[in-house]
């Protein structure tokens, strides 16, 4: 006994452990630990109030540190059942904070909370409810199910607004307890304390946006409330569930227009206001006065300066956007306005809301106007403007682009933003674009060079996939190019061992496709010199190049047109500098240029092209990376048997019409047919499309194959050294990849100052010994003409507002060709359904049972049983009507699926198995089974329709007398 | 329905939560780690509510206690702005100018209070006046017990001295 009292005397309280909390002198974990220590000794305490101020504490340590405290879940449930209530009352907080599903004491606790609910005291009654509220398990619901039932007929308003409330709880853990309690829970509509109703209606809206379905029969109710003078916090639901109903009853908008309407002019109440305007704006699309009213109220909500209204006031708009996008364009102002909000919400409300206005006619300013707010914004909201312009030039396979010249330079600008986190998605539609739009080729390469020869590019890891593409396209559509020499320059600059493998793989690939080009046009041109010199000059093929007739030449003519060839492309980078966007245009008014004074360059050009490629492809042929080691020696294996074919002593070509000029050729114009071939999208579906061929068994277990593949790479460990230093012992020996650079200081620095020496402009121009550091020059940072100041902002706020028109048609140029597959296109996009929780539907199912099949239930305000059955009667003959018993529901839901357009799949499946469900159930009662199938294939039908509004399927006549 | 409340200090220190949706104790922390990096970086003028894991959170800062509630994607956060106010002045009325200091030393009354305001993530109770009596009623059992308590305690410990 006195060992208790002592305790209780010198136990320290919940103020002290907060206090000592507060001063933290031996840090919070410490601290907390020790206090743990002697908690876990007070709460075994016999004396009640030492384990009650100990489990107070407990519970406060556990709330704010997320301590666990399942091991004293036994004292939480010995401290629910103490007589006092000050006790008690801890002890249930204890519980509603510490308890889940997987608490193993909650099996003791069902008699307690069974006693508690059943208590005098309706403080006793609250808190087992409120506890039984978060902790209910299946199994407490199901036995308790009847207590709480039992509550809602209680006489203090106290407990029964509580008990409607939990009621509800326990239906989403055990469905079945809404066929006994739902009947019950709809007549506490009638109920006469404002606060049992208000609890009730939050029930039946949480019910409504499970299945707004089940709630339809109740639709009278709900507009008895809707009508009466009811507090805001009631009316807001109401209304809400009135939002969700009115989409699946088209005929419920007659009435409730007027009321909403009525509600919209006289409230004061912004959440109230809200609601009805969400309510119209999904239920009353087709009511003009409705619309009229709510988008004026819209108007008004974002006019007041305050951040709250202004987001949800978008957000409206943007659910108005599909179906009225006059009210959007009304407000177009201060959409704008805010992108150019502090809110960061507000900023991607507005975005969303000018993207859903693009059309095809204005998305060229639209796009310009987005893209300078990016280029002025935060990374995080550029990367997001970015992304919704990728994505929506994109939509649809680029439906709203006409012009993809402008595109291309579009996504060019785009991929020097240094931050971007859209590289995949550019590098993407750079290679789709080359695939499906042809126009667009030459400009697709314009681009690609111009990203590829800004060779500071190759400091931004995040741009690295736009290269990749960038070097794809250069080695794809190289026919384009007038400068196949750049373009290898380019692709073998030093700084690409900045890249990642897989992407050095990329360019080197490229490299030999452009390589293989030059060669076979130049060889091409050799070969023809065997014609007369006329005939020649008259050929202006474009295969043909003027290498042949540099060979008539002679040789002091060389030096000339070398000078002339260098002037011409100096010419080339000032325009590129210039213009950033890098239209074509500058290239193209290049080719006169290019094509007089190069004449004869190609011999020296070809000099230049060996030792480019075995000065910078020498190197690699000792990579790391397998597949850039590969591609290294290929390229370089190559390059070498052409030059031995080509040119014989101190680099001058000697182009014997002997053997080995034809062997040349021969290699040359082979590989140029492999990579001349065009190459097209391919349906994500064609694989399925080849039939299998007989005797080949894919499902087949490889397993037995195991110990072939470990033996195979025993062996292949034992070959890479070998391999590796086989046959190209040219270069300098490097170490792998990263360290590669340091290592290579000197060879690498050699190459750097030649780069540096053809592409200055892409250089610091102070001369300090920029390679000491790393060995790469650090990046010039173009500098972009930014405005700065406010004004400037308000500058482009005002041509965004004069610029953009959401109305105006404007004349595009003819739209180019873009290659589309009859399928898989599309099919792609569609996104997955959202399945339904299986425990929802049986919550649904239920209350439709309770709902539609309750006889003489007090809301169908029916005069007598008699005319519940008649009506349900001719319910289920106006279904029959639509259904055809006899070929059953699939064949309905074939005619919705027909109707609904071409959204299969999934759908069809489910619908199988629905009818299918049917068939079982049709037995001996046969009565109920109808029942069943009714509610169950109506509810397939709301949830089918909620997926495609478009199909409107009329509902079973559950509210006629209401409706009529 | 409202998902959880949480109040959470300018410092990022946790001073309630209430959790009406399961959520593991793991998640918990996860949760409370994520939302006050959300919302205690958010500047005065910003929009109060912040979008998350495809719900809403619509947050309201008192002094330098942040109240937040975490509601359903269809919920309206109007309304939700207008339940913590409305807990705020019930807190307010309760402890006569209420501070930080008030919740951080009687948090199970500030949970009692909400307990009566919300039950099962719905809004319980409407009128500030009943939840002062509720409440009251409820004291004044609770202080029953305890004077009880105090009186054997001190005859105890004055016949042991």
């Amino acid at each position: 006994m006195a060992s208790t009292i002592m305790e209780s005397l010198f136990q320290r309280t919940l103020e002290d452990l907060v206090k000592g909390l507060r001063v933290q002198m031996i840090g919070e974990s410490r601290y907390i630990a020790s206090h743990l220590e002697e908690i876990r000794k007070e709460i075994k305490s016999t004396d009640p109030h030492t384990k009650i101020v100990a489990l107070q504490k407990l519970t406060y340590i556990h709330m704010i540190g997320g301590i666990d405290m399942d091991w004293a879940a036994f004292h939480v449930v010995e401290a629910m059942s103490m007589s006092k209530f000050a006790h008690k009352k801890i002890g249930y907080l204890a519980a509603s904070l510490s308890f889940h599903d997987g608490t193993d004491v909650l099996l003791l606790i069902t008699n307690q909370l069974r006693k508690d609910l059943g208590s005098n005291n309706e403080y006793e009654s609250g808190l087992a409810l409120e506890c039984l509220s978060i902790i209910a398990t299946p199994d407490l619901a199901q036995q308790l199910t009847p207590d709480v039932f039992s509550l809602l007929a209680s006489g203090r308003v106290y407990v029964r607004s509580r008990a409607s409330v939990v009621i509800f709880k326990l239906f989403t853990k055990y469905p079945d307890a809404v066929r006994i309690a739902c009947k019950r829970l709809v007549e506490k509509l009638e109920d006469t304390d404002p606060k049992v109703l208000s609890a009730t209606i939050s029930v039946f809206c949480e019910m409504a946006l499970k299945d707004p379905a089940s709630c339809i029969p109740l639709a009278p109710e709900f507009y008895r409330l809707l009508t009466e003078p009811r507090d805001n916090w009631l009316l807001i639901k109401v209304v809400k569930i009135f939002g969700l109903l009115l989409p699946l009853e088209p005929r419920l908008s007659r009435k409730v227009a007027e009321p909403l309407c009525e509600i919209m002019r006289h409230t004061t109440a912004k959440s109230l206001l809200l609601e009805c305007i969400r309510a119209v704006t999904v239920g009353l699309p087709d009511h003009g006065e409705g619309l009229k009213l709510a988008v004026q109220k819209l108007k008004e909500l974002l006019m007041e300066n305050d951040p709250n209204l202004k987001y949800l006031g978008l957000q409206a708009l943007a659910a108005l956007m599909p179906a009225h996008s006059w009210a959007v364009a009304e407000n177009k102002s201060i959409i704008i306005r805010g992108l150019n909000d502090d809110d960061y919400n507000i900023q991607l409300a507005s975005l969303q809301l000018i993207l859903g206005m693009v059309s095809e006619d204005n998305l060229i300013d639209t796009v310009h106007v987005l893209l300078q707010y990016a280029e002025r914004s935060e990374v995080s909201f550029c990367n997001e403007v970015i992304g919704s312009i990728l994505t929506t030039c994109s939509r649809g396979v680029y439906e709203l682009v006409s012009d993809f010249t402008w595109y291309t330079s579009i996504l060019g600008r785009v991929s020097r933003i240094r931050d971007s986190a859209h590289g995949k998605e550019i590098e993407r539609q750079f290679v789709d674009i080359g695939l499906r739009v042809k126009e667009v080729r030459p400009d697709l390469l314009a681009v690609a060079r111009g990203i590829l020869l800004d060779s500071t590019l190759l400091e931004c890891p995040p741009l690295y996939r736009v290269l990749s593409a960038a070097a794809w396209i250069a080695g794809e559509y190289v026919e384009f190019s007038h400068n196949a020499i750049e373009l290898i320059e380019a692709l073998l600059q030093p700084r690409i061992r900045l890249l990642p493998p897989a992407i050095q793989a990329v360019y080197l690939h490229s490299v030999l496709k452009v390589f293989i080009y030059s060669a076979y046009t130049s060889l091409k041109g050799v070969y023809n010199e065997g014609l007369p010199a006329e005939q020649l000059f008259s050929e202006k093929d474009e295969e043909s190049t003027p290498l042949s007739q540099h060979l008539l030449l002679i040789e002091s003519e060389v030096k000339e047109v070398d000078k002339a060839g260098i002037v011409s492309e100096e010419q080339l980078e000032v325009n590129m500098t210039d213009d950033a966007s890098m239209h074509s245009i500058s290239i193209d008014s290049q080719k006169d240029i290019m094509e007089g004074p190069s004449l004869g360059s190609e011999c020296e050009q070809f000099k230049r092209l060996f030792e480019l490629i075995e000065s910078n492809v020498g190197p690699m042929i000792e990579h790391s990376d397998v597949e850039v080691q590969e591609r290294a020696c290929n390229l370089l294996g190559l390059a070498k048997a052409l030059k031995e074919a080509l040119i014989i002593s101190e680099g001058i070509p000697v182009f014997s019409q002997s053997s080995s000029m034809d062997n040349a050729l021969e290699i040359v114009s082979f590989l140029r047919s492999v990579f001349g071939k065009e190459l097209g999208p391919v349906s994500a579906f064609a694989q399925s499309r080849v039939a299998v061929p007989e005797g080949l068994v894919l499902m087949k277990n490889l397993d037995n194959l195991d110990g072939m593949f470990c033996d195979d790479e025993v062996k292949e460990k034992s070959l890479t050294p070998e391999f590796k230093t086989r046959e190209w012992e040219v270069g300098p020996k490097s170490a792998e990849s990263a360290p590669d650079t340091d290592s290579k200081h000197g060879e690498s620095s050699s190459l750097l100052a030649q780069h540096r020496q053809r592409h200055g402009t892409y250089y610091l121009p102070v001369e300090k010994d920029i390679t000491a550091e790393n060995g790469y020059p650090p990046p010039q940072i173009v500098q972009q003409d930014i405005p700065s100041t406010s004004s400037a902002a308000d500058d482009i706020m005002k041509l965004a507002e004069q610029s953009l028109t959401w109305s105006k048609p404007r004349q595009t140029k003819q739209r180019p060709v873009i290659v589309r597959l009859d399928d898989g296109d599309e099919d792609l996009i569609l996104s997955s359904k959202v399945k339904r929780d299986a425990k929802d539907n049986l919550i649904s199912s239920a209350l439709k049972d309770v709902l539609v099949s309750g006889k003489g239930k007090p809301s169908m305000k029916f005069t007598s049983k008699e005319d519940g059955k008649s009506l349900f009667r001719s319910q289920q003959h106006d279904h029959n009507a639509v259904v055809e018993v006899n070929s059953n529901v699939s064949v309905n839901s074939e005619e919705a699926t027909k109707k609904s357009g071409k959204r299969h799949g999934k759908h069809r499946h489910k619908t199988r198995s629905t009818s299918m469900s049917i068939k079982d159930t049709a037995g001996p009662c046969l009565n109920q089974s109808q029942g069943d199938s009714h509610n169950s294939h109506s509810g397939q039908k709301s949830r089918h329709k909620s997926r495609t509004p478009t199909a409107i399927i009329p509902q079973p006549d559950v509210i006629p007398d209401f409706l009529s | 329905m409202i998902h959880f409340v949480l109040l959470i200090s300018r410092q990022g220190k946790v001073r309630l939560t209430k959790w009406y949706s399961p959520y593991t104790q793991k998640e918990r922390q996860k949760v409370i780690r994520e939302l006050s990096g959300l919302i205690l970086t958010r500047g005065p003028k910003l929009c109060n509510f912040v979008e998350w894991r495809g719900l809403k959170v619509v947050y309201k800062r008192y002094a330098s206690l942040y109240f937040c509630m975490c509601i359903g994607a269809e919920d309206n956060e109007l309304e939700c702005l207008e339940i913590i106010h409305h807990y705020v002045e019930i807190l307010d009325r309760y402890f006569g100018n209420v501070c930080e200091l008030d919740l951080i030393f009687n948090f199970h009354k500030a949970y009692y209070i909400l307990d009566e305001v919300l039950l099962a993530g719905e809004l319980q109770e409407t009128s500030k006046k009943s939840v002062a009596r509720v409440i009251a009623a409820q004291d004044t059992l609770v202080e029953n017990a305890k004077e009880q308590a105090n009186s054997l305690t001190n005859i105890i410990s004055q016949a042991t001295k």
